[in-house]
């Protein structure tokens, strides 16, 4: 499977990205919204993991994009968050998130979320 | 015209009005207020217009030239320049839920209801012959476009039809029952309406007469000139002056005027807005007054026509009919309007000041009537309004031909104006009695009527008459002048009761206190619950009663199981009785049912005092609470961003072990730093908190920025190459070696702070930062300039308070948010300024500025 992994905290884009290798994913990394975008749109990944407040283009606005890229495309978006109110969950929702993370995570059970996800989508 | 067209015209007129009425109430039940604005607002004042403007002010320029400006320009000096004194009134009322102007000033001066009884009397006698003078127009108005010649008995007149319409309207949308008070939103809407119709139709024959007619004002003039010698113009300046007082002061007292302007009135801030479109209102009304009024006196003159009837006249004269329809109805409009207005608010004042302290005294009646006392105050009501009409038509028939519009509408002022004295001072006056104001009214109203009736049975006053005055602005200059002095005189001779005086408190210092009277309670003695409850229930209703009963106690947590009822609830009764029969009456019905003691002035002003320090107090601490609350959200969100990146690589170290040894350096180092990331933002929290507190501790001492400077690019000198960012120091501007009042390490401190910030906001490889020294003769400048990202300088106040670069999108501006707030903290400490100026894109230049030691 191949993911996009985007957020502005390099040390959390180095863990995600091992870990996701080890499950043996392709994996591309994006330190901001813009940059994430462009990676999208050249290799459209069927799971996008985003942190909410990146610079340039925030997640929401990422995950409005990629959405609307084409009708084909329909990629499942994953929001890691520092930001845990419910309100804050709720708006994550409602932007298109398929998953919604609070930080901090654990990472076995990101990856079995990350997972289930897969398989709906397989279904 | 037809009789029966015009008739029926009119009802339909009324019948339009009442359905608009209807559906602004029904609006407002869905709480959508149409007339909550400034508009609706100034055009329901523009209710100060009436038959005797939209006729009167024509006839009056044919016969007295420019003198009827002085009506205009009154009412237009006080919107303009008393707004002020108008809040106050309208601040007031709303905090005392006063129902009418006599309620006003009786409540001013300690709720006496004798003052209040007075005023209404007065009010009666000043008002009965002006809405005399509006059936008059619309009979005089009728007459004349349908060339109805009436019988000499009333019921021959067709215009005794529309006197019945007119009171059935009163009676509909007028008093009701069940209802808070003195509201009513359908008929200020409908008045507002009206208002609309006048000026629309009073400019529609201005246009006519002037411009389609004639060529314009010259033509008309000349005109004029050709047919009279010359306009007379009575009086002087001193004339012209004392009609001009006596029109702006009587305005707000007018009880029409006081009611749509103070009354009804549903957000002051309405007012604002009001004071400038009313005058401009005015100002149209007028626009074609002298070239209407002159016209009429070329052609209609010879004819022998009444010149109040000019208006109207001439569209007849030019054979215009549809227009003269048009006239017809915005002067029926006119007089409608203020029949209308006028009628409810003296009603109100006859049930609430006159009428229900009589019948409250006795103890026994308000004890067996508790429960209907509600209803028989409607009904009460609807007899005042029937009689008010009954006697104003009389008045009309019996001085049918006795005087012109303006000289009744003029008295009808000057008798209302004398009380402003009383009302004016004693809103900016705390001693000001209610012997003396009894005093002043009194006086002045005495003196009006001598001088003004005793020549009418053959007593001369001319020993009292002034040259060039004339009998009017003569009554007025005298009786004015003699209620200021009674009222001063009598006010600095006699004491205030203990009442009196905290009324005087708490309408003088109204601003001050308007939150705390609201909720603070003025009140102690015992009153049984059951009698409250009942009292209560006479005016809205058992469930209604019970419901706001319930509902006040839950909030303010009253037991409702006691006996006597708490002093909170017998205030809070007094205040939703005062909407119903008005402050005075109120007081009456709640010490009808309680044994009451007196609370003196100075614990009055003790409570309120307590009570607006405690709000104040409350205030500034939910609002520090907030920002407490802000903080701590976004430091635990701060703090997120290293725990995850802890917590996700150290289970990656667990869960992994055959990883590279290279890759568990890269992992431990990372976790080590944002260990290091973690202890920091810790120690900046507590860093602001002891600034934030004062707690922290400066070494104050003469120190160089160079030396500063120096220290503080040590650290930089390695991670800028790492980066490949030229970091450069430029000390060629400041020549001398001026030391600054500062603390050593703080100081480097700030450096450290915003230097960092731009090695982050700067590109690896073409990143310059300058730093650089300049001096004038009191400060010393250090600046730091990068050629980074930028900072839009909508954020430019933000980036310096704690984490507010949170919700910008920008947001590695900053570290952790807390850096510039500190250095902030610590500059402005030391007396300096610290700056930032930056656009997005265009690099950023921080700088410090700091007193020369």
């Amino acid at each position: 499977m191949r993911i996009l992994i985007a957020d502005d905290e390099p040390a959390i884009l180095m863990s995600l990205d091992f870990l996701m290798r080890k499950e043996g994913h392709q994996v591309y990394v994006a330190r901001d919204g813009e940059e994430a975008i462009q990676l999208i749109e050249k290799e459209l990944p069927e799971v996008i993991i985003l942190d909410i407040m990146m610079p340039k283009i925030d997640g929401y606005g990422v995950c409005q994009q990629a959405k609307a890229l084409s009708p084909t495309y329909q990629p499942k978006i994953v929001f890691i968050s520092a930001k845990i109110a419910d309100s804050d969950i709720e708006r994550g929702y409602q932007a298109g998130a398929d998953l919604y993370v609070p930080k901090p995570f654990s990472n076995r059970d990101l990856l079995k979320k990350v997972n289930e996800l897969n398989l709906q989508s397989k279904n | 015209m037809s009789t029966w067209i015009i008739a029926l015209l009119s009802i339909a007129y009324l019948g339009i009005l009442f359905f608009l009425a209807s559906w602004a109430e029904k609006k407002k039940n869905h709480k959508k207020s149409l007339i909550n604005n400034p508009f609706i607002y100034a055009l329901s004042l523009a209710i100060y217009c009436s038959a005797w403007t939209f006729y009167g002010s024509v006839g009056q320029v044919s016969t007295n030239g420019i003198s009827f400006l002085t009506v205009y320009l009154g009412p237009t000096l006080v919107m303009i320049l008393a707004w002020g004194f108008v809040r106050k009134m309208i601040r007031i009322s709303k905090i005392h839920h006063i129902t009418n102007i006599a309620d006003f000033i009786s409540t001013r001066f300690g709720k006496d209801n004798r003052l209040g009884q007075i005023i209404t009397l007065i009010s009666v006698i000043a008002g009965i012959p002006y809405i005399g003078l509006q059936l008059k127009a619309i009979s005089q108005s009728f007459d004349l476009i349908t060339q109805n010649n009436p019988g000499d008995q009333f019921y021959q007149d067709p215009s005794f039809l529309l006197f019945i319409a007119i009171t059935l309207f009163i009676l509909t949308l007028g008093p009701r029952k069940f209802n808070s008070s003195e509201k009513h939103e359908g008929m200020i809407f409908a008045i507002g309406i009206e208002s609309i119709i006048k000026i629309l139709a009073f400019l529609a024959v201005g246009i006519y007469i002037t411009y389609t007619i004639h060529s314009g004002w010259d033509e008309i003039i000349q005109k004029a000139h050709l047919a009279i010698p010359s306009i007379q113009v009575q009086g002087g300046y001193g004339n012209w002056f004392i009609q001009l007082v006596i029109c702006g002061v009587s305005f707000l007292f007018l009880p029409r005027v006081f009611h749509v302007a103070v009354v009804e009135i549903n957000e002051e801030e309405n007012l604002k807005q009001a004071s400038w479109i009313f005058p401009l209102y005015m100002l149209l009304i007028n626009l074609f007054v002298i070239p209407l009024g002159f016209a009429g006196y070329a052609y209609l003159q010879p004819s022998g026509l009444n010149p109040d009837l000019y208006v109207l006249g001439l569209p007849l004269y030019f054979s215009s009919k549809a227009l003269a329809a048009i006239v017809y109805i915005g002067g029926f409009s006119a007089a409608t309007g203020m029949v209308i207005m006028e009628t409810i608010a003296i009603s109100s004042m006859i049930s609430n000041n006159l009428f229900m302290p009589l019948l409250l005294h006795r103890k026994a009646f308000v004890e067996q009537n508790q429960e209907n006392l509600g209803s028989i105050i409607h009904n009460l009501r609807r007899l005042f309004i029937v009689a008010i009409m009954v006697m104003a038509y009389a008045h009309y028939r019996i001085n049918e031909d006795f005087v012109n519009l303006v000289s009744i509408g003029m008295t009808s002022f000057l008798i209302v104006a004398q009380f402003a004295p009383a009302t004016i001072i004693g809103l900016y006056w705390k001693n000001a009695t209610r012997a003396g104001a009894l005093a002043g009214i009194l006086i002045g109203f005495s003196i009006c009527c001598a001088l003004l009736l005793l020549p009418g049975v053959g007593i001369s006053v001319d020993a009292f008459r002034i040259a060039g005055f004339n009998p009017i602005t003569n009554a007025g200059y005298w009786s004015l002048s003699f209620n200021i002095f009674a009222f001063l005189s009598v006010s600095i001779l006699t004491k205030q009761s203990a009442k009196e005086a905290n009324q005087a408190y708490l309408f003088v210092d109204v601003f001050a206190y308007t939150q705390s009277v609201e909720n603070t309670t003025l009140w102690r003695g015992k009153a049984k619950l059951k009698d409250l409850k009942n009292a209560l229930a006479g005016f809205m209703g058992k469930m209604k009663a019970e419901a706001n009963l319930k509902q006040f106690a839950s909030l303010h947590q009253i037991s409702l199981q006691e006996t006597y009822a708490d002093p909170r609830i017998v205030n809070n009764t007094e205040k939703m009785l005062a909407g119903f029969v008005g402050s005075t009456s109120a007081r009456l019905i709640i010490s009808a049912i309680s044994k009451e003691e007196n609370i003196g002035v100075s614990e009055v002003v003790d409570l309120l005092q307590k009570s607006r320090d405690l709000q104040q107090s409350n205030y500034d601490l939910r609002k520090l609470d907030a920002q407490k609350n802000e903080f701590l959200t976004t430091v635990t969100h701060e703090i997120r961003s290293p725990i995850t990146s802890i917590r996700s690589l150290s289970e990656i170290m667990v869960d992994h072990e055959d990883i590279s040894p290279e890759e568990r350096k890269k992992f431990l180092d990372t976790i080590i730093q944002e260990a290091d990331r973690l202890s920091r933002l810790v120690n900046q929290v507590l860093d602001l908190e002891k600034l934030d507190a004062g707690k922290e501790k400066f070494r104050i001492e003469p120190v160089l920025l160079e030396a500063i400077i120096e220290k503080a690019t040590q650290n930089f000198v390695a991670i800028a190459q790492q980066n490949q960012v030229s970091l450069t120091v430029d000390l060629s501007q400041k020549r001398t070696q001026r030391k600054v009042l500062g603390d050593f390490e703080k100081l480097v401190q700030v450096v450290i702070n915003i230097v960092s910030n731009a090695i982050k906001n700067v590109e690896p490889g073409s990143g310059k930062i300058d730093i650089r020294l300049k001096e004038n003769a009191t400060h010393i400048c250090l600046e730091i300039e990068d050629n980074g990202i930028g900072i839009d300088p909508k954020f430019h106040d933000q980036i310096f308070e704690k984490f507010k670069q949170v919700d910008n999108p920008n947001r590695k501006i900053e570290s952790s948010g807390l850096g510039l707030s500190i250095s902030k903290k610590i500059i402005e400490h030391l007396h300096g300024i610290i700056q930032v100026q930056s656009a997005l894109g265009q690099g950023a230049l921080f700088l410090i500025k700091l007193p020369i030691e």
